[in-house]
């Protein structure tokens, strides 16, 4: 039965992510006073996108790279339990995650390099320097929760986060907690930190020579990178879900959240972001790690 | 009293209205005999100079408080064969509106560069350069602003036919009254 | 969303695509992009229509040309303009592109936007308000639905007529540079419609 696992999870996570992109325009929309489209506008523009009659590509390298980042992102959903749907979990996929969420910035690295935009490599570098930013935080505070735990399995950790609110990581690592919800919009590339792609400085960044289904799949992997960022979030720290509707209910109030922030924040410049990144998350999230480490014994 | 732009106010105040005016008038005259100056109305403040005498006429009223240079216009008078250049400088204490006027030849019109006292006349003079055609000696940067390529006399002088260029080079339609 | 859409959301998927995710370039022209801010904001919703600011032109295809087009504004709208992917749709703004407006007799801006690049439809008005901006977008739909709105098949079929023009005002642009610098630019009699 894990087959159908593995198919279904892809397949959900694309729903979801798609989702997620309908409402956040919606939803910012209604923040700002106005309508704002459909909440199945995402499926419009992807129509769109394919529809066209010309796409431009840049050489071998850049459809490669396109191709890498999304197939690195679908990998790593295989990985993140869903209530209870969790085909290919074994001891140590905590790691496997952590090593396959780095394939798509490459991905879309190698792309945007291939396409020889000034504005692209600009972009690039604002998302790895960023990425240089939110991972040592976010690394410290998941060594607290494996630490914790005793295990680098995100299954074992997901379901021992079941039986009570109390159990929740939230509860009792809640400065690891606290450094990663501090992190969290730099890596959903919203606002404040949303500088990678910023289509009024850098018109769009990385994504500047994507045209046509190149977007579309820039876009899917956009997607998937926010659901996977979410899931992780809420299997570590929100007691993962009994079931998957559940799970899903603690995804979108999570990323209801993000979204409030993203709508009224300004845009930081990656200096500013950096330095934020490696204050105060990471000063929390050592504290935590010393706090489980000491209170461990 | 004095608004912004050197006018009398409503209530027709008068107060020390004319001496600063009068008074810059006579220290002109005084120190430039050759110079001619008007005060049209209170605020303004008018010096006509020959061509040679323009730079020194922009440093004795920028030392006299007329720190800003607004712009430099020119005026096509092309019945005298004249361009006149006139030199727009404001006094932000007296708020007075300064204009040094000269005159060039029209067939080779060539003008000392005030870059030296007013760093940005650059622009006002490469614009000038592009639509009159006037070459200012010791600008580093006489290129066109906005007709890269141009062929033709410079645009704004009287002598430029503007429809029938329109015409030839856009086919524009003039509309008939009928 | 309507059940009387279905049939011509199935009918053609790729024209109820493209009619209601029209992404305009962000590209400012002249004074009319004024117009634009508002239209894009809250109070005169643009996003509602599918319409949205897009900044690179490899995304967008819906290109307003808004307000006066200088000849160094023209070069650069060609370029944008070549970049765009097919379809992409022209909308002229304002009296400027139709006939030169109130620059009708400038030495600098070109008067018929049409001699140099295909437009889909023109919104007249100095300035058009911003409900003209969405009446244009409901009667873009219209023609894409009709398969009316093909400026961009017109721009590759009689390309040499657009070249010729563009030469003719623009002999300096990069994209000239590659032929041979001596060949006259004559432009042809007529402009080839799609059959």
């Amino acid at each position: 039965m894990w087959v159908v696992g593995i198919i279904a999870l892809p397949l959900l996570a694309i729903g979801v992510s798609v989702f997620f992109l309908g409402v956040s325009r919606k939803v910012t929309a209604r923040i700002q006073r106005r309508y704002g489209p459909p909440l199945y506008q995402p499926v419009i523009d992807v129509v769109k996108l394919l529809a066209q009659e010309e796409h431009v590509s840049h050489g071998m390298v850049f459809d490669a790279g396109m191709v890498l980042a999304l197939g690195g992102s679908l990998a790593t959903v295989l990985f993140i339990p869903v209530g209870g749907l969790h085909p290919l979990s074994a001891g140590g996929d905590l790691l496997v995650i952590l090593y396959l969420m780095l394939l798509p910035p490459l991905g879309l690295a190698l792309a945007a390099g291939a396409a020889e935009n000034p504005n692209a490599s600009i972009g690039v570098s604002r998302k790895l320097i960023l990425a240089l930013g939110y991972e040592v935080p976010f690394l410290l505070a998941l060594l607290a929760v494996m630490t914790q735990e005793g295990t680098t399995s995100l299954v074992a950790i997901a379901e021992a986060q079941q039986p009570s609110v109390l159990e929740w990581g939230l509860v009792r690592a809640p400065l690891s907690a606290l450094a990663v919800a501090l992190v969290l919009p730099a890596m959903l590339g919203l606002r404040p930190f949303d500088m990678a792609t910023a289509p009024q400085e850098i018109a769009s960044g990385t994504l500047v020579e994507f045209g046509g289904k190149y977007l579309v799949l820039a876009a899917l992997q956009g997607a998937l990178h926010t659901y996977i960022v979410i899931a992780l979030f809420v299997d570590l720290f929100l007691g993962g879900g009994a079931n998957v509707l559940t799970f899903l209910a603690k995804m979108g109030v999570v990323f209801f959240g993000g979204l409030l922030i993203n709508a009224v924040y300004p845009r930081v410049r990656i200096g500013q972001a950096l330095r934020f990144c490696w204050k105060w998350p990471t000063l929390l999230a050592l504290l935590g790690l010393v706090v489980v480490m000491v209170m461990g014994r | 009293m004095r608004d912004r732009d050197g006018d009398r106010d409503r209530t027709g105040h008068v107060a020390d209205a004319d001496v600063n005016e009068e008074d810059l008038k006579q220290r002109i005259a005084d120190r430039m005999p050759q110079c001619g100056v008007t005060v049209p109305k209170p605020g303004r403040l008018i010096a006509t100079v020959p061509r040679d005498g323009l730079l020194s006429l922009l440093h004795l009223l920028k030392t006299d408080g007329f720190e800003h240079l607004s712009l430099i216009s020119c005026v096509d008078w092309i019945d005298e064969g004249e361009l006149e250049l006139v030199y727009h400088l404001w006094s932000q204490e007296k708020k007075v509106h300064a204009m040094a006027k000269t005159r060039v030849d029209r067939a080779s019109p060539r003008m000392l560069s005030v870059i030296l006292l007013f760093r940005h006349a650059q622009t006002y003079e490469r614009e000038l350069h592009e639509m009159f055609g006037i070459d200012f000696d010791g600008n580093p940067r006489q290129v066109p602003l906005l007709l890269d390529h141009w062929q033709g006399i410079p645009p704004m002088r009287k002598e430029f036919d503007l429809r029938r260029h329109a015409r030839e080079t856009f086919g524009v339609e003039e509309r008939t009254d009928d | 969303m309507d059940r009387a859409q279905i049939p011509k959301i199935l009918k053609s998927p790729a024209n109820w695509g493209r009619k209601y995710s029209l992404w305009a370039v962000y590209f400012c022209t002249g004074c009319g992009i004024i117009e634009i801010p508002p239209v894009v904001t809250s109070r005169w919703d643009a996003e509602r229509f599918g319409v949205i600011p897009m900044a690179t032109p490899r995304q967008g295809n819906l290109f307003l040309i808004t307000g006066y087009v200088s000849l160094k504004t023209l070069g650069a709208i060609i370029r944008t303009y070549d970049q765009m992917l097919n379809p992409k749709y022209v909308v002229g703004f304002g009296s400027c592109p139709v006939n030169g407006g109130m620059y009708w007799d400038s030495y600098n801006t070109i008067k018929h936007l049409d001699q140099y690049v295909p437009v889909d439809g023109w919104i007249s008005g100095c300035m058009p308000r911003p409900e003209a901006i969405f009446i244009a977008v409901t009667h873009l739909w219209t023609l894409i639905d009709k398969g009316l709105a093909d400026g961009y098949k017109r721009y590759k079929d009689n390309y040499d007529f657009y070249c010729a023009n563009q030469r003719r005002v623009l002999p300096h642009l990069p994209k000239f540079a590659c032929g041979t610098g001596t060949e006259t630019a004559t432009a042809p009699a007529t402009l080839r419609m799609p059959t």
